[in-house]
């Protein structure tokens, strides 16, 4: 009896030890990179610069290339009628 | 008493070079960043149990403190929500100086200094006796009591730090009475290791490793003699006693409502969950490293106690190792399971506590934050650890004198070498790095977490403005460096004007320890506006404590 309660209590441990040496510590680790790269500061930061940049782009005389705008009229176009073609 | 002064002559005057240096040198701590909120705790706790029981003779002066703090630090946690808190250390001191009727703030602030010191001191005293009976050869007991007191970071908190080193001060004591109960077991003995278990547990939640571990040892004790009936006793009788003396002693568990028990470890868990920078990234504070704890020993303890500690974990480890291999249903020699004698015992619940704070920590996401100052209790399983390398070392070598005299010059000659670090980073010991960490690694971490040079930099723009009325001060970092007037002449209040972290660049001065919540790459509010220049540094040792800016003219 005796000898079967410390066997259980190794293995008990040791699978708790590795499950969070393994699993547990990919969970834990994916979830840290996960909530540090989305960090408030990171995103309020991102969201200013995006801002100036706008601001930037209009003080441009232009803000695209003519070949640029080219494509992208071609695509809004096409895109354009095969959303009408879908009716 | 004659053979117990002769016996202990050494550790005597020990302690009273420790009692004088510390008499000398404890006004020269700033104030603590916990300090103001747990002299807060103290009268908020003390005013409670006044209205309760009642003792007119103090009321008067307890509440008008109690409504001081409230005026002066408006911006502190409300005590009410954030209960969690021990009293063991607050509510005495905040008792002590409603009696004596301290006027002066400085005064309130070096009380509690010195009382921490004491308790320190007193600990280490604990510890001495801890290794006298265990190791009680080879003047181990006063090698462990020297590396425990000198411990660079240990030392410097002692002073300002009433949670952590309080915490590790009571832990310390708590293994003594374990081992005084194991050498000679009686209900007597049992009851006050109980006793000092709910002190613990009250002191730091984590604590509560403590009893768990006891009664778990018990529990392999009963397996190991059969001695079901003398254990089932003993563990009800501790249960029983913990859990009274723990509710008599922690206000947590009096305010705590029965539909609340069921979310007793919420509390604990609540974290502003600031930004951390560590290891030269900036992390959010719940998503920390799984290395940030053992990181910041490897850096901050010298590299001489972490040697022995690693070899002393690792002799302990495979004696329990090969212990449990030999286990059997029935032994031919009388002998318990894991142990051999009280000493080894003491060896295997140590460890066992040691791997209990270790499992919490890898499998609990724990929040942190200021280095690893929530686990200076560690700093205990280090100088034991390194104590039981050394009786193993020493022994080995015992009929080499030349061999042994060797060892005891280089432990004094590296323990010179820690001795000249605490001189030079006196009194900001608490932010020692050891000798393998590089200046330019240094720089990777947060240093004065606990805003100890507040009182530093306000010091030095009053000696720098002596002509000006008024002096603006502004701050640009996560410290509240307003609190810090506690610690000088109330005379000279009236002549700082703190603007806090906004309009900076209408500042006099502006200054930062380079502690924030924030991720400063992107976050902007801490920047120096450029109508200021660098007017002081302070680097010791290539750590840098902090920066004070002042206008252009």
């Amino acid at each position: 009896m005796k000898l079967f309660i410390y066997k259980s209590l190794i293995i008990i441990f040791l699978v708790f030890v590795l499950f969070h040496t393994t699993v547990g510590y990919v969970i834990r680790d994916y979830e840290a990179k996960i909530y540090n790269s989305f960090d408030k500061d990171k995103i309020v930061y991102l969201r200013q610069k995006i801002r100036e940049e706008i601001k930037d782009s209009l003080d441009n005389e232009r803000i695209l290339s003519a070949e640029d705008a080219l494509l992208l009229n071609k695509f809004i176009n096409k895109i354009r009628s095969e959303i009408n073609s879908s009716e | 008493m004659k053979t117990l002064f002769k016996d202990n002559l050494s550790i005597i005057f020990l302690s009273l070079i420790f009692l004088i240096l510390g008499f000398f040198t404890y006004q020269d701590y700033g104030v603590g960043i916990e300090e103001h909120f747990q002299r807060k705790s103290g009268f908020y706790w003390l005013n409670y149990l006044i209205n309760i029981f009642g003792d007119g003779s103090i009321q008067e002066t307890a509440t008008n403190k109690y409504n001081e703090i409230l005026i002066f630090t408006p911006n502190l946690f409300d005590i009410q929500t954030y209960n969690i808190y021990g009293i063991l250390f607050d509510l005495p001191l905040a008792f002590l100086e409603t009696l004596i009727d301290i006027k002066e703030p400085q005064e309130y602030f070096y009380l509690r200094h010195i009382t921490n010191f004491l308790i320190f001191l007193l600990s280490g005293l604990f510890l001495y006796a801890l290794l006298k009976r265990r190791f009680n050869k080879y003047h181990i007991p006063i090698i462990g009591f020297v590396l425990y007191i000198l411990t660079p970071r240990m030392y410097g908190n002692s002073f300002f730090d009433g949670k952590d080193l309080f915490f590790l001060s009571i832990f310390t004591i708590n293994f003594y009475f374990y081992f005084k109960f194991i050498d000679k077991k009686n209900y007597r003995n049992l009851i006050i290791l109980a006793i000092f278990c709910a002190l613990t547990t009250s002191t730091r939640i984590i604590g509560l490793l403590f009893p768990l571990c006891f009664l778990f040892l018990l529990f392999l004790s009963s397996l190991s003699n059969n001695k079901n009936n003398i254990m089932l006793k003993y563990s009800v009788v501790f249960i029983s006693s913990y859990l009274i003396f723990l509710y008599l002693h922690w206000p947590y568990l009096w305010t705590l409502n029965l539909n609340e028990i069921l979310n007793f470890f919420k509390p604990f868990f609540y974290s502003m969950n600031p930004t951390v920078f560590f290891n030269g990234e900036f992390y959010k504070s719940k998503y920390l490293p799984i290395y940030y704890v053992p990181l910041w020993i490897l850096i901050t303890t010298p590299v001489y106690y972490l040697l022995m500690f690693f070899i002393g974990f690792y002799l302990q480890f495979s004696k329990m190792f090969k212990r449990l291999l030999t286990i059997r249903e029935i032994y031919k020699k009388k002998r318990d399971d894991l142990w051999n004698s009280n000493n080894e015992q003491l060896d295997v619940f140590i460890f066992f506590n040691l791997f209990a704070i270790m499992i919490l920590f890898l499998s609990v996401n724990l929040v942190l934050i200021s280095g690893w100052r929530h686990f200076y209790f560690l700093n205990f399983f280090i100088i034991y650890f390194s104590c039981y390398f050394l009786y193993n070392l020493f022994e080995i070598l015992k009929r080499q004198k030349k061999a042994l005299i060797s060892i005891y010059i280089i432990l004094i000659v590296f323990t010179g070498e820690v001795v000249y670090k605490l001189i030079i980073y006196h009194p900001y010991q608490s932010s020692y790095f050891n000798n393998i960490t590089s200046e330019i690694y240094k720089k990777k971490f947060q240093i004065d977490t606990q805003s100890l040079s507040r009182t530093d930099a306000i010091k030095e723009i009053l000696r720098d403005s002596k002509n000006k009325e008024k002096i603006i001060i502004g701050t640009a970092s996560w410290t509240p460096l307003e609190d810090a007037r506690s610690m000088i002449k109330k005379e000279l209040w009236n002549r700082l004007i703190f603007t806090g972290t906004s309009n900076k660049e209408k500042a006099d001065y502006i200054y930062s320890n380079h502690y924030y919540e924030v991720n400063n790459l992107f976050n902007k509010k801490y920047e120096i506006p450029e109508n200021f220049y660098l007017y002081k540094k302070l680097v010791i040792n290539g750590t840098h404590i902090y920066s004070l800016y002042k206008r252009k003219i």
